[in-house]
């Protein structure tokens, strides 16, 4: 699955991708990491890697950032000042933690929240699987280039 | 040194090397069109700290051109994450400069927390830069091969005018360098 995902990326010149880990998403950051085809940027804090994708749609490159949905509520900021300011197209994988796959304690407000902001900014989103990954990303990313605008791919279970 | 002084000696170093620019809102922006403007500055307009990330994205996408992110202290401060994953990354292509007047000058000059940080030490608690050098010093420095950090001691100052130009404007004049 990993090397399908990593496959498509690459044929559609997905080269630059940045995150914050969830453990959901370790396996596809391990493989971006570990593929000398990509440039993954291991950010410290996800306001960063809007940041950085940012950086690499106004240098005419294409960009995939992954983080967790609690990621997003620690950035909304230099999403909204910056990425929908300067109308800067990229794809965001969410790992959206707090559905009907998790039972832990701590991530039910995270998904409330996710979904609400996201809904409430009429941000793009595309719940997705694993499997329909290596399909998602590129067809969501001309729609991002099209609409001058970065967009979420969600994903609301580990892989398996 | 005034901020406008400190970028004239900026933007003609950057000129000397065909360098991107990516200066943070606020003085930073401002002083740098005044000094000079080009297609290769990249004007951000919000939010503040952001500089550091954004030229991080640039100079991976484009590992031959040398690229320079003009820092404020106080915005700086806001994102002192970005120095660690810049340190980890060593994007060689890549420096920093730090405007560092100690204050938020947009902000009725209040004190910025920035002061709380040695600006000259940088490249010891994060390792991955190569060097640490006051803008006194930046003729001599091999854009090409860092990360770099730049310490630009500058005094509080007059603001300068408005860029004039829109965000969206600012982004398709930098992409638009990259068309083949």
């Amino acid at each position: 699955m990993i090397v399908r995902i990593l496959d498509a990326l690459a044929a559609h010149n997905i080269q630059i991708t940045t995150g914050v880990p969830d453990g959901w998403l370790v396996p596809l950051i391990k493989g971006l990491s570990d593929d000398e085809r990509f440039d993954y940027i291991a950010a410290a804090r996800e306001e960063e890697c809007f940041g950085i994708a940012a950086g690499a749609a106004m240098s005419g490159k294409r960009a995939l950032v992954l983080m967790q949905n609690s990621g997003f509520l620690n950035a909304v900021g230099a999403f909204t000042t910056l990425c929908q300011k300067y109308q800067t197209p990229f794809v965001c994988l969410i790992a959206n933690r707090g559905g009907i796959s998790d039972s832990n304690s701590y991530d039910p407000n995270k998904y409330r929240s996710f979904e609400a902001i996201t809904r409430s900014m009429n941000l793009f989103t595309h719940p997705s699987s694993w499997e329909d990954l290596p399909e998602a990303i590129p067809r969501a990313m001309a729609r991002c280039e099209g609409a001058g605008e970065p967009g979420f791919i969600t994903l609301s279970e580990r892989l398996k | 040194m005034k901020q406008g002084e400190a970028f004239a000696i900026l933007s003609a170093f950057a000129e000397k090397h065909e360098a991107l620019i990516v200066a943070d809102i606020g003085s930073q922006s401002l002083w740098l069109k005044a000094a000079g403007d080009r297609a290769e500055n990249l004007y951000l307009s919000g939010p503040m700290g952001m500089a550091s990330s954004v030229a991080l994205g640039v100079a991976t996408a484009h590992k031959d051109r040398a690229v320079i992110a003009a820092c404020g202290d106080g915005a700086l401060a806001m994102n002192m994450s970005s120095l660690a994953t810049i340190s980890n990354a060593r994007p060689a292509n890549l420096s920093v400069v730090v405007m560092d007047n100690g204050i938020y000058e947009f902000t009725k000059s209040l004190p910025a927390p920035g002061r709380g940080v040695r600006w000259n030490h940088i490249s010891q608690a994060f390792p991955g830069f190569r060097s640490t050098i006051p803008l006194s010093e930046i003729d001599a420095l091999a854009p090409q091969n860092g990360p770099h950090f730049v310490h630009a001691e500058i005094e509080p100052g007059a603001l300068p005018p408005g860029p004039g130009l829109h965000a969206v404007d600012v982004h398709h004049r930098f992409k638009a360098l990259f068309r083949e």
